[in-house]
């Protein structure tokens, strides 16, 4: 037993040895100042990338109800039984619209996922992914 | 009357409004931490790195952080993803990390030397090896001397499985002495 627990002691003093062999080559305000600096511009970076993805993503959610009005309009001119919304988005009121945009977005991205591959996410990070995708 | 140093909690809080001086001493005072959690579970040359993506990516993601657990086992938790998948990129890039550095030293007799040095460097061989849970539960109770119940809410997981999973890695780990 107290051998069990000199076993115990002897790995986790050398755990502590190699962290502190780690720590001590380790410096803190040159650390802190990297990452403030990384923050300031990968952070306005990041705001910017988001924007445009959520401009891309208004203009493709708008060329698919375009698209998708043309084919009712369409059958309905060829006798198929038309829907009763309106075929034309110009038709739409600015609530109206508004309302379709909203119900095509989703929240803010919690991953950044337009700057790397599935490979890049952890494990915690593809859970989320996937709960998003599962609606 | 000196004045009581900032709360982590005051500091995020500074962070989140916009004060840059918040996320800094934040790194000044958990970076060495999360360097001696990299350093001892396999990080190599890779240590300075890994520990500002850690922070970087825990002040990017700050909303999400609860308080469940320490500021400072929070960054652990992502300073451990960080380096998972900094290995899965080099594997993939078949990039074979330098780590593997002799423990060399000058004191003690030449025998004595080699049989500490020796273990040493089994034990940290076999930490790297250590599955992710294994690994951060021993160290965060080796390096930090946290009780289970503080690792579990850090890893997100029950104290008994953090018990259980620290007994497996002393298992792995005795072997190699």
């Amino acid at each position: 037993m107290k051998s069990e627990t000199n076993t115990e002691q002897r790995l986790e003093e050398i755990a502590r040895d190699l962290g502190d062999q780690a720590a001590s080559r380790f410096d803190p305000n040159a650390a802190a100042e990297k990452v403030v600096a990384r923050l300031r511009v990968e952070g306005r970076e990041k705001k910017n990338r988001f924007k445009a993805t959520r401009i891309l993503m208004r203009v493709a959610a708008v060329a698919v109800i375009a698209i998708g009005l043309g084919v009712v309009a369409q059958n309905a001119g060829d006798g198929v039984d038309p829907i009763s919304a309106p075929v034309e988005l110009a038709d739409f009121t600015d609530d109206e619209l508004t309302e379709v945009m909203d119900s095509l977005f989703l929240e803010e991205p919690v991953y950044e996922l337009a700057s790397g591959d599935l490979y890049d996410l952890n494990e915690a990070e593809l859970a989320e992914l996937l709960e998003l995708m599962e609606g | 009357m000196p004045l009581e140093p900032a709360t982590d909690a005051e500091l995020i809080e500074d962070w989140k409004n916009g004060r840059e001086s918040g996320a800094a001493e934040l790194v000044r005072r958990h970076g060495e931490a999360v360097a001696r959690y990299l350093g001892a579970a396999g990080a190599g040359d890779d240590v300075d790195d890994l520990v500002q993506e850690a922070f970087f990516k825990a002040f990017q993601k700050i909303d999400s952080f609860r308080g469940q657990s320490q500021f400072k086992t929070w960054v652990i938790r992502i300073a451990s993803n960080a380096l998972t998948d900094l290995r899965r990129k080099q594997k993939r890039a078949k990039v074979i990390p330098i780590d593997d550095r002799e423990f060399v030293d000058g004191s003690g007799r030449p025998d004595e030397v080699l049989d500490g040095k020796d273990a040493e460097r089994r034990v940290a061989d076999g930490i790297k090896k250590l599955p992710t849970l294994q690994k951060d539960v021993f160290l965060m109770r080796a390096q930090e001397g946290l009780a289970y119940d503080e690792v579990a809410r850090a890893l997100g997981t029950t104290p008994g499985a953090a018990r259980v999973h620290y007994h497996h890695a002393v298992k792995r780990l005795k072997k190699l002495l």
